[in-house]
This record gives C-alpha cells, structure tokens and sequence, in this order.
C-alpha cells in the first residue's frame, strides 16, 4: 500500500471534524441575574447553565460561596426551575469580609448529573463595617464529576469556539511542520545539487503559505467574536502575518529569475534565511517576559498550559495536527508531480 | 432644534460604552454559543483548499493538453 498516508490524512481530518463538532462542552454557569450581596441581608440569584440538566439530579444539588480558601458559605435553599436554571438562595452574616468594605466570592454549584461548576469572582459581597468575625466556614467536599466525561471544557466568551482550535491552531502546527521539511530538501538541494530537491521544497513551501494564509483568515474570524476586533494587532497575529509575507516573498524572488539553477540556488539560500527568521517570529518574540498578546502562552507562560488545552482536547487536537500536516504533503506532493513532468517535457524539447 | 440634535447625539456618545459593555449576542454567528463561527472556519478552510484543487486541476489540464499537441 503505497498511498496509506493519503488514507491516514483523510482519516485523521475526518476524525478531527467530526469529534471536534460533537463532543459537548461540559455544563457550566453562564450568566448570573444578580451578582451584588449586602452582608447582613438574604441573597437570591438565578443561575442560567449552559448543556445543564438540572432537572436530572438524583440527590439534591449543592451550592457555596467562597470567599478563599478559609472560608465559604453554604446555600441556605436551592430551587431547580428549569434543566437550564436554578434558584440559589444565601444567607449572608453581618460580618464575613476579611478587609476593606466589599470583596468577590466565588460560586460554586454541585449537583451529581452535571458534576461541580465554578463561577470565580461571581458575586460581590457588599459590608459596611471592615471586620470578620470567625464563622464556620461549610466545608466543600466530595464534588462530583458529573455523568459525562468525554467534554470540552467551557469558557467564558469562547465558548463552543474553543472547537477552533483544532481548525485554526492544527494549520499553524502543520505550516512549521511542512517548513521543516522544506528546510531539510533545501539543504539537500545545496549538498547535492538535485534541481527536484529544490522543486519539492517550493511546493512543500506553496502548500504552507497557503495554510498560513488560512490561519491568518480563520484567526481573524475568530478573534472577531471573542477579542471582538478582526485585526487587533496582536503581537502574535503580527508576527505571523509578517512570517506569511516573508514566504510570499519567496516566490517573487523564484519567479524573478529565468534560468533555473539560478533560480534553485538563490530561492534556496532565500529560504534557509527565512525559516531561521520565522523561529524566532514565530515562537520566541510572542512568549518573552512581558510580550503582551491576547494569544495564549504570552509573557514567559508556556502555550499549552491545562488552562487551554485538556487530554480530551488533546486526544481531538494532535491527531489533527497530523492531518492537516499529510494533507498538506499530498497536496505538495500532487504539485510536485506536476512540475516534475513539465521538467521531463523541457528536456525533451 | 439643531442645538436639540446635537444634545442627544452627545448624549448617546457618553452612553456609547455603558451600551456595547453589555454583552451583545443579536448578530446571527453569536448564537447559540457561538457555534457558527466554528462552522464559518470550516467553510473558509474548504472553499480555499477548493479554489486550489482547481488550481491544480486546471494546470494538470494544460500540461496534458501541451503533451497531447506534441504528440501530433
């Protein structure tokens, strides 16, 4: 079988689209009507869930607020209204907060069908007087972890496009991979002087600038619902945009030559350049101490922390990668064939 | 009047942050979890990925063209 990995991307991508569109969000809170509470008083707000089943609960749900990690407060009544909302109902003291006049409590909703939920910083808790008396605290023990377990998770504004990660992020990992690989007959073509060495790089090259170009796009369409802006120069948007041209560039560098060994040699030499400008474009500029860009892995953090990508995303996420790498390679490959006849035909002439 | 007009119009600019600094969802790709732009990513990648198949498509057809020419 000498065409498995053409199968192998098909399969992967596939997998990739259908797995990323159906696996859940895990059930979350996703809006809160009342987030303001004044000490001494009696607190009601309604939680709205998101692929909540409230109504599905065998034991009765549990909720707290917690103010850290000394102390929290247990709901004093809970009333489910709907699969989607639910009641809470919290005694608040007279006095709970440690300093100053109001500090944020994080909520915390339990219930065995959906599994815990955290709301952090949810709700304000209001005091006149500036002083804590030492109340028991409600211990928050045995959460459950809910009856489904192959989700995503959910997060506040990305919501279900934390599914983009697998169509916007996997082009991105599949360009450098497919660069790579372009470096590698590159350099063979300078070693050996093999002129289809230096035809398979280009294509190799075409096919990435094409995915770059497409992460760039889908980037934008992205960011435009969360960050809320298409372009917000971002400095990890900025630099991919400028390693995109640099490739661009490329190719009017190829087409400025007629001979073709001229052409290979320098379009070579270009390229090598211009993989050693992406490394640092690409994966130092946007994660050094206080770069700051919306992306994720900025200001020294690594980019794949378990805040933006967990073993279920993972399990969805690398075999895309690898789809979209085998994708690319057929189709460089497919071009590659191309250019390889209308070399033969050149000789006959 | 003009002077009316302008009022109001000052008015809505001062309120212009207090109003977008609500959460928004009446655009049709903001829905339901904001799902679609998900989908319009897909659409995207696909409709690029076509327009270079055609591409290939159409250079595969000139360069068979060419070979057929000089076979006669």
């Amino acid at each position: 079988m000498k065409n498995w990995w053409k199968i192998l991307a098909v399969i992967l991508m596939s997998y990739s689209v259908i797995a990323g569109l159906l696996t859940p969000l895990s059930p979350a809170m996703r809006h809160l009507d009342n987030n303001v509470a004044q000490a001494n008083t009696t607190f009601q707000c309604t939680i709205q869930g998101y692929n909540t089943e409230f109504k599905k609960v065998n034991t009765p749900p549990r909720a707290w607020l917690q103010r850290d990690s000394a102390f929290a407060l247990c709901a004093s009544n809970i009333q489910i209204l709907s699969d989607k909302e639910m009641k809470l109902t919290f005694d608040i003291p007279a006095k709970v907060i440690t300093e100053g006049s109001k500090e944020d409590f994080d909520l915390i909703v339990d219930t065995d069908h959906d599994g815990s939920m955290v709301l952090p910083d949810a709700i304000l808790v209001k005091q006149d007087s500036s002083s804590a008396m030492l109340i028991p605290s409600c211990t928050i023990a045995d959460l459950n972890i809910g009856s489904r377990s192959f989700t995503f998770p959910y997060r506040p504004i990305i919501e279900e496009t934390i599914r983009n990660l697998y169509f916007h992020v996997s082009l991105w990992f599949a360009m450098v991979l497919l660069l790579m690989l372009s470096l590698y007959y590159n350099i063979q073509y300078l070693r050996r002087g093999l002129l289809l060495d230096n035809i398979r790089s280009s294509e190799l090259i075409r096919i990435s600038v094409i995915f770059g170009i497409l992460g760039l796009i889908t980037g934008a369409l992205w960011a435009k619902y969360t960050w809320g802006k298409y372009w917000s120069w971002d400095l990890r948007q900025t630099t991919a945009a400028i390693v995109v041209l640099i490739y661009l560039a490329y190719f009017v560098l190829r087409d400025s030559f007629e001979d073709l060994d001229k052409k290979a040699r320098i379009s070579a030499v270009y390229s090598i350049f211009a993989f050693f400008a992406m490394i640092p474009l690409m994966f130092v500029i946007p994660r050094l101490q206080g770069a700051d860009s919306l992306h994720p892995g900025a200001g020294g953090n690594p980019a794949f922390g378990s805040n933006d990508l967990d073993n279920t995303m993972r399990m969805v996420f690398y075999p895309a990668v690898i789809g979209y790498t085998l994708f690319g390679l057929w189709i460089a490959q497919l071009w590659y064939r191309v250019e390889k006849l209308k070399l033969k035909m050149l000789e006959i002439d | 009047m003009k002077k009316q007009f302008l009022y109001i119009i000052l008015l809505l600019l001062a309120n212009s942050p207090a109003l977008y600094a609500q959460e928004v969802a009446d655009d049709f790709l903001s829905q339901t979890g904001k799902i679609y732009v998900v989908a319009s990513l897909l659409v995207v990648t696909l409709v690029v990925l076509f327009i270079y198949m055609f591409v290939l498509d159409r250079k595969i057809s000139r360069l068979e063209s060419f070979q057929s020419e000089e076979e006669h």
